[in-house]
């Protein structure tokens, strides 16, 4: 029980411990450089807190000291950010075992998933703010005389005021005078235009919820996007003299409709080389953070527009992955050896099991090759040499129409049961493949050989409907039967697949 | 000693080694049956500090230490009642209902029957405990915190609006949440109002289990699962039966006041310690408890009181754990500290808590580049205190004042390094860098550090700066600085 208690501490609020490793701490600093300076132990300390009122506030009026919230670089508070969404993920993560537990037990989890959305909001913030700084900077808009809190020390500190914004476009305005200018002059004209559209049913594996332990067992999800991009250009002459754009803007597209803001701005240098790029990863109406960049970045212009940029807008959000395990029931079953066990499964519809449409082409429906299954000799037989054979069933091996080694679709094996004579013992019987693959000869005890063709329908040698039939169904392959010949296929069983294809083979 | 310290470390995340002694009044003339008989009370810290000793041994049966497996409360008696609105189970660990009815208790050293009127007095006194250690310790103390944190906070943040409008804002949601579900109060991370129902309110009924751990309290953050000790309760009971450890658990167990990932991010120790750790009450606390440090450094720094000295003068000797105390140089001393419990109760209580509930993300977040969880309260105190650690105020203000750019200098180089792994050592390349560009300009280092006081400059903001950066930053500044005195240097 210790052991388990110091698990959920660990994991509660370990785990940034363990992740902040060792690192130097400011009065240990400090104190040792005061101690090589020659101060005594309580001189160090004097200094050491009166470095908090000198180095850490400003008097803000006499007697009154407040911190410098700018002195905290903004970088620290992104990377705390980064850790406690990183242990968030952990602690909500299904695989972690002893702590889902621990929120299913309290009834956490709505809490800490609640929590998430709020740290990303905080973290959205504080990147927001780093990289407008950065834009700022890039675009010349800032320099250490003109920003806007009037104090040197401001560049790239923390900023309290940037959880009360509550319009971006003022409080984080990306956005370029000469733009703008030209938008509301009418001159900046779209001068290109791409559209992206991506499908794909089996994008990535994930593990399986049931079990997502065991890294052999997953589950395929899907991708879809779609993303129209226009280059613009500021235009003042009836024929430009080249084709640089000047702004670039990329819109999700999400059942035919943009989303309101951009997920991609490019700010150009119009001379076909440069771009600032601006990235929004949030979706509008699902994440946190529309409307505010996650990230920037620089890059040549005509890498832009390519895909492989463009698809980057519709990264794979970590909470998708997060579904909650199917708890298995326990059971339990002990059987000794000889005793049946039924791995048939009985329908409960009164129609039983049916096999998958499409495999038999119309109207003939003759696209099968025809194989023999014997019934096998019993144990003492195979000790001497046996005269007689008997016919457990003729098989029909359902095939792509025209080709004899191609199976057809679900690869279908229909089982048939022979009529008299032909369910009695017999000298032997073999598929005439080299005449043709639904031709077969028969001996009978007497010595007498018939021969025919197994066709469609009704059939001197077999009865008119299967009793059994084996068909693959995605990553399964199943044996519907009917054992009461009624053509209801009351009951199912999975099988194993075939290991290798035979279809259209006979052995000789 | 040596328990209280073995005891201080076993449990230093969410549990209280919490060590109390009472004074002469009891409030209950009947004690409950698990008590030691002949209890006594003593209200200087040498007689606190030799009872403490005495009952943690004498209750030895109630300690998990070593010995004890695990145990199982699944038919423990359990007894639900409305608290301040909330359900609150609580579950008596080591007492349990027969199959025949009886009522037994077990501990480390044995199992008894005790009657139903036994066990009455135990679940009444417990839960009396719980609620007065919400409404005479815990409410009073934090149930201003919301007002003067939105306070505080609006003075940095509150531009443009007035508090009224301010504090509107914090509970309007963000507008960059789809399902406006999160507030700008959450994302300030500013508690809302502290009520008695925050201290017993959880998303599962609240469970108070009183039984047996390693230490004398523990609460499972979030969960608010408690476990109170026995030791625990009759540690508290010789306080003068103040509930000192449940108001301590309590304060844990207020998910406004800690909760994840605020408890990352400073001491949530100390801070369930206040108030109950400053509380008259008690007197060997303050002097002895691990969770004490950083209040026995200020008072050193701020008030002149050397815990250190005083404990080298008081504790003579340790005849292999039989302690020789000089009791009456103990209690002289001690009694002095009261009123620095006073003091600083009331700056906890009205700028360091609400200063930090204004903008935890950033106290956080600097506690974390210092490497300090305390550094909140240092930067706090040194705000609204002068130090008089060398001798008074006067002379040491006056040590100060001589060696300020010194001190500027060793702030500046421990700050650029603190929060960087340890190894290796990069500091002093763009400092030097600096330097030598401004000597080739004819500014000494004391000139340097003039202008960069007055322009707010320090060399870590300068980080990453190429030397041609460095030389227009610097350019810049010698051109206003010029313009504005009307002459070249």
């Amino acid at each position: 029980m210790k052991n388990w208690r110091s698990v959920l501490v660990v994991l509660i609020i370990g785990v940034s411990f363990l992740a902040q490793g060792c690192a130097l701490s400011y009065k240990k600093g400090f104190l040792d450089r005061a101690a090589n300076k020659g101060y005594t132990k309580e001189q160090a300390l004097a200094a050491y807190y009166m470095s908090f009122r000198w180095y850490f506030s400003r008097e803000v009026e006499k007697g009154k000291y407040q911190v410098v919230y700018s002195r905290l670089p903004m970088e620290v508070v992104q990377k705390q950010m980064e850790r406690y969404l990183s242990d968030l993920s952990a602690i909500l993560d299904y695989k972690e075992e002893e702590m889902s537990k621990f929120l299913d037990i309290h009834g956490l989890r709505p809490y800490f998933e609640h929590q998430e959305k709020v740290e990303q909001a905080i973290y959205a913030r504080v990147r927001a703010a780093m990289i407008f700084a950065k834009f700022q900077e890039l675009t010349g808009t800032r320099s250490y005389y003109s920003h806007g809190h009037g104090d040197l020390s401001m560049w790239g500190g923390y900023d309290p005021k940037i959880f009360v914004i509550t319009n971006f476009d003022e409080g984080l305005p990306f956005r370029s005078d000469v733009i703008d200018k030209a938008k509301a002059s009418g001159i900046l004209k779209p001068i290109e235009t791409v559209r992206v559209e991506h499908s794909s049913i089996y994008n990535r594996k994930d593990p399986d919820p049931s079990d997502p332990l065991d890294h052999n067992k997953f589950i395929w999800r899907s991708k879809e996007y779609s993303i129209e991009a226009v280059r613009y250009k500021i235009v003042d002459d009836e024929k430009p003299r080249d084709n640089y754009g000047n702004y670039i803007e990329a819109f999700r597209i999400f059942g035919g409709k943009k989303e309101s803001k951009p997920a991609l701005r490019a700010f150009l240098d119009g001379r076909g080389s440069s771009a600032i790029v601006i990235v929004d990863d949030d979706k509008e109406g699902k994440d946190i953070g529309f409307g505010l960049p996650d990230s920037i970045t620089t890059m040549n212009e005509n890498a832009v527009l390519k895909e492989e940029s463009l698809a980057g807008l519709f990264p794979e959000q970590e909470n998708e992955k997060r579904i909650p395990p199917q708890l298995k029931p326990v059971r339990m079953e002990i059987v000794k050896i000889g005793e049946t066990v039924s791995a048939w499964e009985e329908s409960k519809d009164s129609k039983g099991w049916t096999a998958p449409e499409g495999y038999q082409a119309k109207p003939l429906k003759n696209n099968y090759n025809i194989k023999i299954k014997f019934v096998k000799p019993e144990m003492r037989d195979m000790q001497s040499v046996s005269m007689t054979k008997k016919m457990e069933a003729i098989v029909k091996e359902w095939i792509r129409p025209g080709e004899r080694y191609a199976a057809s679709n679900f690869q279908v094996l229909e089982f048939f049961r022979l009529k008299d004579p032909y369910d009695k013992e017999i000298s032997a019987a073999h598929v005439r493949a080299d005449e043709n693959t639904q031709k077969i000869s028969v001996i009978l005890l007497n010595g007498e050989e018939r021969t025919g063709m197994i066709v469609s329908g009704n059939n001197i040698f077999i009865q008119e409907n299967p009793f059994a039939i084996e068909y693959t169904l995605g990553d399964k392959r199943y044996r519907i039967q009917d054992d009461n010949n009624d053509g209801i296929y009351e009951k199912r069983k999975e099988i194993s697949k075939p290991v290798a294809d035979e279809t259209g083979t006979y052995a000789h | 000693m040596r328990n209280i310290i073995n005891i201080s470390v076993i449990f230093t995340i969410f549990a209280i080694a919490f060590v109390c002694f009472g004074l002469n009044v009891f409030a209950a003339t009947r004690l409950p049956h698990y008590f030691p008989e002949g209890m006594e009370s003593a209200n200087t810290i040498s007689g606190q500090m030799e009872l403490y000793l005495r009952y943690l041994n004498a209750t030895n049966c109630f300690s998990t230490d070593g010995k004890a497996v695990s145990r199982m409360f699944n038919n423990s008696i359990r007894i639900e009642r409305e608290v301040f609105g909330e359900k609150v189970i609580f579950i008596f660990d080591p007492w349990k209902r027969t199959g025949k009815g009886e009522i037994v208790f077990s501990d480390f050293c044995g199992q008894k029957v005790i009657s139903q009127e036994e066990f009455d007095l135990v679940a009444d006194d417990f839960i009396k405990q719980f609620v007065r250690a919400v409404e005479e310790i815990n409410y009073p103390y934090y149930k201003d915190l919301e007002k003067l944190a939105v306070a505080e906070s609006f003075k940095q943040k509150g531009k443009g609006l007035n508090e009224e409008e301010f504090r509107k804002l914090l509970d309007r949601p963000i507008p960059e949440d789809p399902e406006g579900k999160i507030s700008f109060r959450e994302i300030n991370r500013i508690p809302p109002e502290i009520t008695k129902a925050s201290f017993v309110k959880h998303v599962k009924a609240r469970e108070i289990h009183f039984g047996f751990i390693s230490a004398l309290g523990e609460v499972w953050l979030h969960s608010g699962v408690t476990y109170i000790s026995l030791q625990g309760r009759i540690l508290d009971y010789l306080n003068g039966d103040r509930p000192l450890i449940m108001a301590h658990e309590a304060i844990h167990a207020n998910a406004l006041l800690q909760n994840w990932p605020l408890s990352e991010g400073w001491d949530p120790e100390l801070g369930a310690s206040l108030p109950a750790m400053l509380l008259p009450d008690d007197k060997i606390y303050l002097s002895l408890h691990s969770y004490l440090k950083v209040p026995r450094e200020l008072i050193h720094v701020f008030f002149g009181y050397n815990f250190e000295q005083v404990r080298k003068e008081v504790v003579l000797f340790d005849y292999d754990g039989n302690l020789r105390i000089d009791t009456e140089k103990f209690d002289f001393y001690a009694a002095k500290l009261e009123e620095a419990k006073r003091e600083l109760l009331a700056f906890f209580r009205e700028k360091a808590i609400p200063q930090f509930y204004s903008d935890p993300t950033f106290w956080t977040s600097l506690g974390e580049k210092l490497q300090d969880k305390n550094a909140a309260i240092r930067i706090m105190m040194i705000q609204n205190y002068e130090p008089t650690i060398l001798g008074g105020n006067e002379e040491t203000a006056k040590w100060l004042d001589t060696r300020k750019y010194e001190i500027m200098n060793i702030a500046e180089e421990s700050y650029k390094e603190s929060g960087q792994p340890s190894s290796g050592d990069k500091e002093g390349s763009v400092h030097q860098k600096f330097l030598s560009l401004a000597a080739r300009l004819g500014y000494n280092q004391d000139d340097l550090l003039e202008l960069a006081k007055k322009y707010r400059i320090n060399v870590s903001d300068l980080n990453n700066k190429s030397e041609e950066e460095l030389m227009r930053l610097f350019l810049g500044i010698l051109y206003k600085e010029n313009t504005e005195k009307g002459e070249v240097k």
